[in-house]
């Protein structure tokens, strides 16, 4: 009967199969034999050295038997041998002279034979085991092997071996197993990237499987379009990640990287379906370049990195989630406006975290916080104005990364609202590259400075302030970058942590601290000359003395808002005089203190009378602004005080009538 | 089932037989021969010539250490390329080095030591002769010939730092641990007071037995049959060692206290000046006492 074409050559690839298999077979086999044989090892014949005392008594002897010859045989050497045996640890002058005088060959030394001893207590008790001759000469000489350090048993490597030969054999023969084009293509597929490997040389069963998951998911990407059907948005994901596996320098073991941690799971059933939902398919082609774009980037940045490496395995799909999010809020403005901000923004995030984990990586909520707020940032057509330019922004997203990272600040801040933070400082920052190029770790210094003092704080109220302080600094900053000289942010934070401390011990209620921040923030940032840079510490100190005086007032004059004014006011006294104050911080504040507590003494007598309780503050500046030019102000409570304050009040009261 | 079809299934099984079996079978002859020369090159003469051996019979002892290592040698002219066979070439190249050196042809045997790849070593034992491939060499010489104390010293050093790495209770730890017992033995000879040296080695020796091996060696000295039978047979040369050893030891300690005693009262000036303190004062007299360590060896009585 004649037979196919198939058959015949279903017959060839068995019988090349089976020679195959038989080859391999035999060479683990005479590997087996090679390694794990029993190896003869005897022990020699010992011979004792001649003792110390055998050498000296020798000599002793030779001394003796010729002592009556004349002439002396031994001539000097006579003197020496005396010299010798009187002297301790010279054996090796003994020995040279027993050798010397002949006497090494008449020293009796003990010998021992191990193995023949062995042999011989063996033949003993041969009977028990049925020993013959030529098993007690075995049993006296072989060391086995002992523990195989190979790490995978004959077993593992026969049956590696068998399964590869069975992978090709199937690979070449799918056609007889399996009718449905589409699946036989796949199971081909798997089966020819499965037989590539040399299975036996793996190291174990885990090896095998992670080869077998390594081929199935590159079938996949291969056959894409088979597997993904109408679901452009799959099919678009695994076109990305092929074409991600093409360059990549190892491809192979890049997709297998990828898809070990969550990512397939993430990537398939999660974020590319939702995307699928919201995104329309002309999105999907310009999302597969994004992804495409930035797998290769992130292959290449993980090659230099372990860790980035491992961690980039296992929370790329956080990045990928991340940018469909941000596409999700304000995809059309995004895509239509330029596709090549996402793209770079999601590139230069992930440079930039694998550039920062000498700091220890971040873990996937700081990634995604840093992504949406980056992307998100990059979505306003106002920020977008000027095009992106890599470097910088890599420097921006790195440090708003560090931010969130950040140990100390999660401490005393929720996650929220650093990310609340870090989004303001993109938007402000990403409007000033030209400063970020110079001062690479900006972003990190502001927020460090400002919420970094009032972390400290340890307060419930700090959360709200921490809002005022940073939003009061980031406007300011977006006013006038050159306040950054000035270490503003540490300035300001400062305060608001004295600020929110205060909040803390019930001495002023959260929103008065707010305002006082704004106020503060505002104030420093219009007199950076003197708040910041010649009387540093002067706000601070007049701030503390208003805050204490008011405090310690019993009649409550200043309340709610105009604690406010009143420090708003006597602000701007200091800043139109501050120069003229001493240089002592402490004392300033110690006068300041007792001038507007007596101010306020004074002002509850004259309240409902001559002076209204609004008008408080403003007569508190007169009194300071006297102060501060130099004026001599009469001691509290004297008639003279009264009298000043009295005309001070009528002189506010006028002003306003 | 088809007559063709069972034809073609013989013939595949055929070639699949023809195929499985001849490396194997190569290794399988060159592994038997070795070990045969192997034993001849090492082996003391009464074992190697049988009563009644001819006058060649080092002459034939050669020649199988010549034939194992053309047998070696070819097979790894022909395998050496081949990827899956590297691991099988190296252990060959062990074979060799070994057979070299224990045939006295050291500066060969170094030569192939150099050759052997130890990352390929794919057991305990074969890993440890290369790391003590310097000790195996010198000691072929050193055991019965000349004996520099300097020498010892260093590859006592390199000897137990590879036991120490060695599995414990495994076939090659014993073998070095005992290898180690008889250089310390020598070792302690040359010293002026042999007796440090002796406790010393013993206890160190002792100490490479747990409390099964112990018990396996007691089994051993007892003799009984029915018990022998559980000792695994390639154990039983370790278990038979330790009371070889100990006798080894307490026999030199003793001749040292014998041989000493008697050249002093010979001759004092027969003995150091140290001993010669210590014999005079009493001191020396004392009954030897062995380490705690090895207590149990001596507890087991017979040999």
């Amino acid at each position: 009967m004649a037979i196919s074409a198939e058959v015949a050559s279903l017959a060839v690839s068995v019988v090349a199969g089976a020679l195959r298999l038989g080859k391999r077979l035999d060479e683990i086999q005479a590997e087996e034999t090679a390694l794990r044989a029993a190896v003869p090892l005897a022990f020699p014949e010992i011979k004792l050295e001649p003792s110390d005392t055998a050498l000296r008594t020798a000599l002793g002897k030779l001394l003796k038997s010729t002592a009556a010859i004349v002439p002396d045989p031994l001539g000097d050497d006579r003197q020496e041998i005396e010299r010798l045996r009187q002297q301790s640890g010279v054996r090796n002058e003994l020995l040279a002279m027993c050798r010397k005088h002949g006497l090494l060959e008449t020293i009796a030394t003990r010998t021992f034979k191990p193995d023949a001893a062995f042999r011989k207590a063996l033949r003993a008790r041969s009977a028990a085991w049925e020993l013959g001759d030529a098993a007690v000469r075995d049993y006296t000489f072989f060391v086995a092997a002992g523990p195989d350090l190979r790490g995978n048993s004959l077993g593992f490597r026969i049956g590696a071996t068998v399964l590869d030969v069975l992978a090709e054999v199937a690979a070449q023969n799918t056609r007889f197993v399996i009718g449905h084009e589409p699946t036989r293509r796949l199971v081909e597929t798997v089966l020819v990237r499965f037989s590539e490997p040399d299975l036996g040389a793996m190291s174990g069963w885990g090896e095998v499987l992670r080869g077998a998951l390594r081929a199935t998911l590159n079938t996949v990407v291969d056959e894409r379009e088979a597997l993904a059907g109408s679901r452009a948005w799959i099919e678009r994901a695994l076109s990305a990640v092929a074409h991600a596996r093409d360059v990549a320098p190892n491809g192979d073991d890049f997709v297998l990287g990828l898809f070990r941690g969550q990512g397939l799971n993430s990537l398939l059933r999660g974020v590319l379906l939702e995307g699928s939902d919201y995104l329309s398919e002309g999105d999907a082609e310009v999302w597969e370049e994004i992804l495409s774009d930035v797998l290769v980037r992130a292959a290449a940045k993980a090659e230099g990195s372990a860790s980035f490496e491992d961690f980039f395995a296992e929370h790329w799909h956080s990045l990928v989630g991340a940018g469909l999010a941000s596409l999700q809020e304000h995809g059309p403005r995004l895509l239509d406006a330029d596709d090549e901000i996402l793209k770079t923004t999601l590139v230069a995030a992930v440079g930039a975290l694998a550039d920062s984990f000498d700091a220890g990586p971040p873990n996937g909520e700081t990634l995604t916080a840093v992504i949406e707020a980056a992307v998100g940032v990059f979505a306003d057509p106002g920020v977008l104005a000027p095009a992106v330019r890599e470097p910088w922004l890599r420097e921006l997203i790195a440090s708003v990364a560090g931010v969130v990272r950040d140990d100390g600040l999660r401490a005393s801040f929720s996650q929220p609202a650093l990310e609340r933070y870090a989004r303001g400082a993109l938007e402000v920052f990403s409007r000033f590259p030209e400063v970020l190029a110079e001062d690479s770790e900006l972003v990190q210094e502001v927020l460090a400075g400002v919420l970094g003092n009032m972390a400290r704080a340890e307060s419930f109220g700090v959360g709200p302030l921490a809002d005022a302080a940073v939003e009061g600094a980031l406007g300011a900053i977006a006013a006038n970058p050159d306040l950054l000289k000035f270490e503003y942010p540490s300035a300001l934070g400062q305060l608001a942590g004295g600020l929110a401390e205060r909040v803390a011990n019930g001495g002023i209620a959260g929103l008065q601290a707010e305002a006082i921040v704004a106020e503060v923030a505002d104030l420093l940032a219009t007199n950076e000359e003197l708040f910041l840079a010649a009387r540093a510490g002067l706000a601070d100190a007049v701030v503390d003395a208003i805050l204490d005086a008011t405090a310690d007032d019993p009649k409550g004059v200043l309340a709610g808002a105009a604690v406010v004014a009143a420090v708003r006011r006597a602000l701007g006294v200091v800043a139109a005089h501050g120069k003229l104050l001493p240089a002592d911080l402490a004392l300033v504040e110690a006068r300041v203190k007792e001038v507007v507590a007596a101010g306020l003494a004074e002002s509850s007598r004259m309240l409902g009378r001559r002076l209204a309780q609004e008008e408080v503050p403003a007569a508190l500046a007169d009194l300071l602004e006297r102060l501060a030019k130099g004026e001599t102000i009469p001691d509290p409570g004297t008639p003279e005080f009264r009298k000043l304050f009295g005309d001070i009040a009528d002189d506010v009261t006028g002003r306003a009538a | 089932m088809s007559r063709t079809t069972r034809t073609r299934m013989w013939l595949a099984a055929v070639l699949l037989a023809a195929a499985s079996c001849a490396t194997r079978r190569d290794v399988e002859e060159i592994v038997g021969a070795s070990n045969g020369a192997l034993i001849l090159a090492q082996a003391d003469p009464g074992l190697a010539a049988p009563e009644g051996a001819d006058s060649d019979w080092d002459q034939k002892v050669r020649g199988k250490s010549e034939e194992a290592l053309a047998r070696i040698d070819a097979f790894i002219a022909q395998h050496a390329e081949n990827p899956a066979l590297q691991r099988t070439v190296n252990a060959l190249r062990l074979r060799k080095a070994l057979l070299l050196t224990f045939s006295g042809q050291r500066n060969l045997a170094r030569a192939t030591y150099a050759e052997v790849n130890k990352e390929l070593a794919g057991n305990a034992r074969d890993v440890a002769l290369i790391d003590s491939a310097d000790v195996l060499i010198w000691w072929q010489d050193a055991a019965a010939g000349e004996f520099h104390a300097a020498d010892a010293d260093r590859h006592l050093k390199t000897l137990t730092r590879v036991i120490e790495a060695a599995p414990p209770l495994s076939g090659i730890r014993y073998y070095l641990a005992t290898l180690r017992a008889h250089i310390r033995l020598k070792r302690a000879s040359a010293d002026v007071d042999q007796r440090a040296g002796f406790r010393e080695g013993l206890a160190e020796y002792a100490g490479e037995f747990d409390e099964g091996a112990r018990a396996n060696v007691r089994t051993w000295v007892e003799g009984r049959p029915e018990e022998l039978r559980k000792i695994p047979t390639d154990a039983l040369r370790w278990y038979g060692h330790a009371t070889i050893t100990r006798d080894m030891y307490a026999e030199a300690y003793q001749a040292f206290l014998d041989e000493t005693r008697a050249a002093f009262q010979a001759d004092p000036e027969n003995v150091d000046p140290i001993l010669r303190r210590a014999l005079e004062d009493g001191t020396f007299e004392r009954e030897p006492k062995w380490p705690a360590a090895c207590a149990w060896l001596f507890d087991l009585g017979g040999g």
